[in-house]
């Protein structure tokens, strides 16, 4: 017995490192595994803010009273703000925010100082950035006129709000999701197009042995891709990992484990190189875009929402939501792990049983 | 036309090609369709009902009132509860997204001697100061209301070319643009690289036929490919969404195919460049991704974010594209900067047809 399983070993090692060996043999590969992930990296961490650094507007003043002089003086010394024309009418204001120099437009209409009247013009074509935009005069207003706020908010988890908290960390797994998909997608095609596919059936392992050596690598090229992620988040953008590194790491390998699953169904099913590459992808838009990382799943329709909910990377995000930024333990989020470790199995057994029946063939 | 000889022959053995493989018909079919239904559905601004949680530890009509303002709004799913250390624990295991903690005053210079807490969670930071807009102005309505006043001024907000203030309106037009990035690039990236996996770049090479026409004729059939799902984009998305066209119908039409015929060149350029169906792909995906989604002013806004981002996303071509959408969909008008980009994004596919054809004619030597 001991002996059977030794030998089963021996074989899943031996596919493992030949499986290491194709991925990584070739120069441009190894850059394109881990190069892109970097600069993706640095760009979501940078370019993704749903806050705006700066805000350039247009001004149409027709008051002269000393009230409205301090309000825009106010405004134009507020860091963010950027005074980029001084309009004499309507027309110019709602040109300069047509051509898109501004994003919003002020008009102080006469008898201010009496009526007390502010229009603000948004540029709704981003509604986002409009209403962002729109919320930062109202403040700025309402702080001018009452000294103390009877409204106060704060933010757990994140005490300035960053975009970037909640998209560089999602983006942690979200990006290696793509990369297990497709290395897995590609194991069992690569072989079919390369006419090694036989061989590779010639050799003593059985079917499990083979589905376990290709996963492996995957989901190991993931795991290092994750951290050094995480690393960067850590180091670079100093976000600091509020919960322990144990629990951060059960959840990226057995979050790769639950994906690498269905790229090996994929895999199987799939007859040529362009088709698993097809179809992987499909899979990775869909599971990223509905996982509610990018935009809130509370914000999708309710019949999309029971599809974010059978989504194994919607489970994976908010799990490391909940371990990076709120440091909670991986068994205080067992309500996200067990539905993830399902999701798992269950591809798992799909993709088994498509191999040992493909095989047959 | 001698030159061109071998053209017709070279695009009916492209035409053999797809017909024998159909992952293509797929990828430019089914994707379009799938992806409209995506981006659409997915991708939204608005997040309705947010769920709240407000404890009131003492009742008097202002309280009253807040607490009334809430749970008639649309906005909101509202529970309310004197008891805040066990709200404060169902917030942490986030059994509701805002926790709002309304306290009876000490403080005698404000009038109604209240004072409110707002906590948010913010590691969904998004929804977290969406949230925040919507109580500020509950909050300050339940005021108005119960005479007391926030703030002296009265601020009327106007939303400019999207009165409704619908956030599908304006990603909608910008999502034609992503969509379509991706889908041609990663639809040209196997066209050359598939030849290099499968070795017969070589039998194409040792015929008469010229690189030009090689190049021409890839183009020529996954173009009109192409031309069949932005017809399939275009109408699912119109008709699932029904965004309104401010501007010229015919003009939204040709900027949109010329932008296709670009991305689907760039996408044919890499495959000859790279020449691996997976590497090619990888790169599609992540270069078509990325800055048709992030720096494009799509979802971040390019007015807004830091200097070197915004420098990056005016080097790339969809930026010019989705502004051009934008006014097309929303605002109409503007049609100079509309034909400045259909000639700009023309040209970047003029180029990148020649520098193809350089690449495939010198590894053909």
């Amino acid at each position: 017995m001991k002996a059977v399983i030794e030998e089963s070993i021996l074989r899943i090692y031996a596919l493992i490192v030949k499986e290491f060996l194709t991925i990584l043999k070739d120069k441009s590969s190894r850059v394109i595994l881990f190069a892109p992930i970097i600069v993706q990296c640095f760009i979501f961490g940078y370019g993704a803010s749903y806050h705006l650094e700066h805000v350039p507007y247009a001004l149409y003043c027709q008051d002269n009273s000393k009230e409205a002089f301090s309000l825009l003086m106010k405004i134009k010394h507020t860091p963010k703000f950027e005074q980029i024309a001084v309009c004499d009418d309507m027309h110019c204001l709602t040109d300069k925010i047509d051509s898109q120099e501004a994003l919003l437009g002020i008009y102080i209409p006469e008898n201010f100082s009496k009526t007390k009247n502010i229009d603000i013009l948004t540029d709704a074509r981003n509604t986002a950035s409009a209403n962002t935009a729109a919320s930062y005069v109202t403040q700025i207003i309402d702080e001018n006129n009452s000294k103390n706020s009877i409204l106060n908010f704060r933010y757990l988890f994140n005490p300035n709000n960053y975009t970037r908290y909640t998209i560089l960390i999602g983006m942690c797994l979200g990006l290696s999701v793509i990369q297990v998909l497709l290395l897995s997608a590609l194991s069992v095609c690569r072989e079919k197009e390369d006419g090694t596919y036989d061989m590779m059936l010639m050799t003593p392992s059985k079917t499990y042995e083979l589905l376990l050596g290709k996963a492996i690598a995957p989901v190991a090229i993931a795991t290092v891709q994750s951290i050094i992620l995480i690393l960067i988040c850590n180091f670079y953008f100093a976000i600091e990992i509020k919960g322990d590194v144990f629990s951060l790491l059960c959840l990226i390998v057995l979050f790769d484990l639950a994906i690498v699953g269905l790229g090996l169904a994929i895999s199987t099913l799939c007859k040529t190189t362009m088709q698993a590459l097809i179809s992987g992808f499909s899979c990775c838009l869909v599971l990223i875009l509905t996982s509610g990382l990018l935009t809130s799943i509370d914000g999708m329709p309710d019949w999309f929402r029971i599809i974010a909910k059978m989504n194994p990377v919607h489970y994976g995000i908010y799990a490391i939501w909940n371990i990076y930024l709120e440091g909670k333990s991986i068994f205080d989020i067992l309500d996200l792990l067990i539905p993830l470790a399902v999701l798992g199995v269950i591809t798992f057994s799909i993709a088994a049983y498509l191999f040992r029946h493909r095989i047959d063939n | 036309m001698n030159k061109l000889k071998y053209l017709p022959i070279l695009i009916y053995k492209e035409y053999l090609q797809i017909l024998k493989d159909k992952s293509v018909f797929i990828l430019s079919f089914a994707l379009p369709l799938l992806l409209v239904l995506i981006y659409g559905s997915a991708i939204r601004m608005e997040i309705k009902p947010v769920s709240v949680c407000i404890v009131t530890q003492e009742q008097n009509s202002l309280t009253d009132r807040i607490v009334k303002e809430f749970l008639l709004s649309d906005y909101f799913v509202t529970q309310n509860t004197p008891d805040f250390i066990k709200a404060n624990e169902m917030f942490k295991d986030e059994h509701f997204k805002v926790l709002i903690h309304i306290r009876g005053g000490k403080k005698k210079d404000i009038s109604p001697g209240i004072e409110i807490e707002v906590y948010l969670n913010g590691v969904e930071s998004q929804l977290a100061s969406i949230s925040l807009n919507y109580i500020n102005q509950t909050i300050k309505s339940a005021f108005t209301k119960a005479g007391l006043s926030t703030s002296g001024y009265s601020v009327n907000i106007r939303n400019m070319f999207n009165e409704a203030n619908e956030s599908v309106w304006f990603l909608m037009s910008g999502h034609y643009v992503s969509i379509l990035t991706l889908l041609c690039m990663f639809l040209g990236s196997f066209v050359i690289s598939r030849e290099w996996d499968r070795k017969t770049i070589e039998t194409l090479c040792a015929t008469n036929a010229s690189a030009t026409e090689i190049v021409l004729s890839k183009i020529i059939v996954y173009y009109v490919l192409t031309v069949f799902s932005i017809f399939i984009l275009l109408v699912t998305g119109q008709w699932l969404y029904k965004t309104p066209i401010s501007g010229s119908i015919i003009l939204s039409f040709v900027s949109l195919f010329v932008y296709a015929f670009e991305m689907l060149c760039f996408g044919i350029f890499l495959s000859a460049k790279i020449k691996s169906q997976f590497n090619c792909a990888q790169i599609a995906v992540v270069i078509g991704f990325l800055p048709a989604v992030m720096l494009s002013g799509l979802i971040f806004d390019l007015r807004a974010v830091t200097p070197i981002i915004s420098f990056i996303g005016h080097i790339l071509p969809p930026t010019y594209q989705v502004k051009a959408m934008r006014i097309l969909f929303l605002s109409g008008g503007q049609s100079l900067y509309i034909m400045f980009n259909i000639l700009l994004q023309f040209t970047i596919a003029v180029i990148l047809i020649a520098l193809t054809v350089r690449q495939v004619k010198k590894d053909c030597k």
